[in-house]
């Protein structure tokens, strides 16, 4: 069982300045062929100010800070599933910007099913803008955790 | 890439999206998409790993599914924001499975003077095994 005091616990904050390129190859490995995020061209054509992010680019910035997510909660990946995923959008994001993000626990809470008593967790990271300080993204994580 | 702009009048709730067929799940993708993502779980492109794990061999990760499906939705709602998109994982995708991309207009409403619709969507292997089930909330401005 994971300790409650996890709940409200935040990770240290994070950095990332997104290049072109790593957004291009974020697109190749989903195969998504749209011009927009090989061609700067495409992009500005279709209103963007540069490449803007595939809806799940932001994957990469699930988990804020130095320490591991995992280790710190003290959750055993045998006993680990995934309960979903979740994004919500605020503003645009596009090649260039410079986000900051932090990693929350928000809650930890327990259940009963068919496979035994299980933990809920779920986590929210929020991703801003740096320079506008605008809120870009949530990403929020689900995961079951089984006694 | 040549559909045209959504025009919200004519949604409507109950509404099909087509559907899209992937090219099958290949090492090669898998290999591309643990460098894309950093995540680099030996059950994605390590066969002897995943077996050894009790499965067929390498699974999908998941969030490749969840980006796949994320281009399904943005490919079909041209003109449209995406406002919240998640989804649940339900089987695994093996290598070279092909997954087809369905979705379903499940609302239509406005909400503070934006014109949107909440959609089903859902991932299914041609074993006809649903690997993935997800909903996401777009907004137009047409």
């Amino acid at each position: 069982m994971l300790d409650r005091k996890f709940i409200g616990y935040e990770f240290e904050p994070s950095e990332r300045t997104i290049p072109r390129w790593k957004i291009t190859q974020f697109a190749n490995a989903i195969r998504d062929t749209n011009p927009i995020y090989y061609d700067l061209n495409e992009a500005k054509k279709q209103g963007y100010k540069d490449i803007p992010v595939p809806p799940t680019f932001f994957t990469r910035m699930t988990y804020s800070g130095k320490k591991n997510f995992y280790a710190t909660l003290g959750i055993d990946f045998q006993k680990l599933l995934d309960g979903g995923r979740e994004f919500k959008y605020y503003s645009q994001c596009v090649a260039g910007d410079t986000i900051t993000y932090q990693t929350k626990v928000e809650n930890v809470i327990e259940k009963e099913g068919s496979r035994g008593k299980m933990d809920i967790v779920t986590a929210i990271t929020r991703g801003k803008n740096k320079e506008t300080n605008e809120d870009i993204f949530d990403a929020i994580i689900t995961l079951i955790v089984f006694h | 890439m040549t559909n045209k702009i959504i025009n919200y009048k004519e949604l409507s709730e109950g509404m099909e999206l087509p559907e899209v067929k992937s090219d099958p799940i290949t090492r090669v993708q898998l290999v591309d998409y643990a460098s894309a993502s950093g995540d680099y779980n030996l059950l994605h492109y390590d066969e002897s790993f995943a077996k050894k794990t009790g499965l067929k061999g390498c699974i999908a990760h998941g969030m490749l599914q969840m980006g796949m499906m994320g281009s399904y939705i943005l490919n079909w709602a041209k003109g449209g924001t995406l406002k919240n998109f998640k989804i649940r994982y339900l089987a695994p995708a093996n290598e070279n499975d092909i997954l087809t991309f369905k979705g379903k207009i499940l609302k239509k409403f406005q909400e503070n003077d934006e014109k949107l619709i909440e959609i089903n969507v859902l991932t299914e292997t041609q074993e006809k095994r649903i690997t993935t089930q997800g909903s996401a909330i777009i907004s137009f401005n047409t």
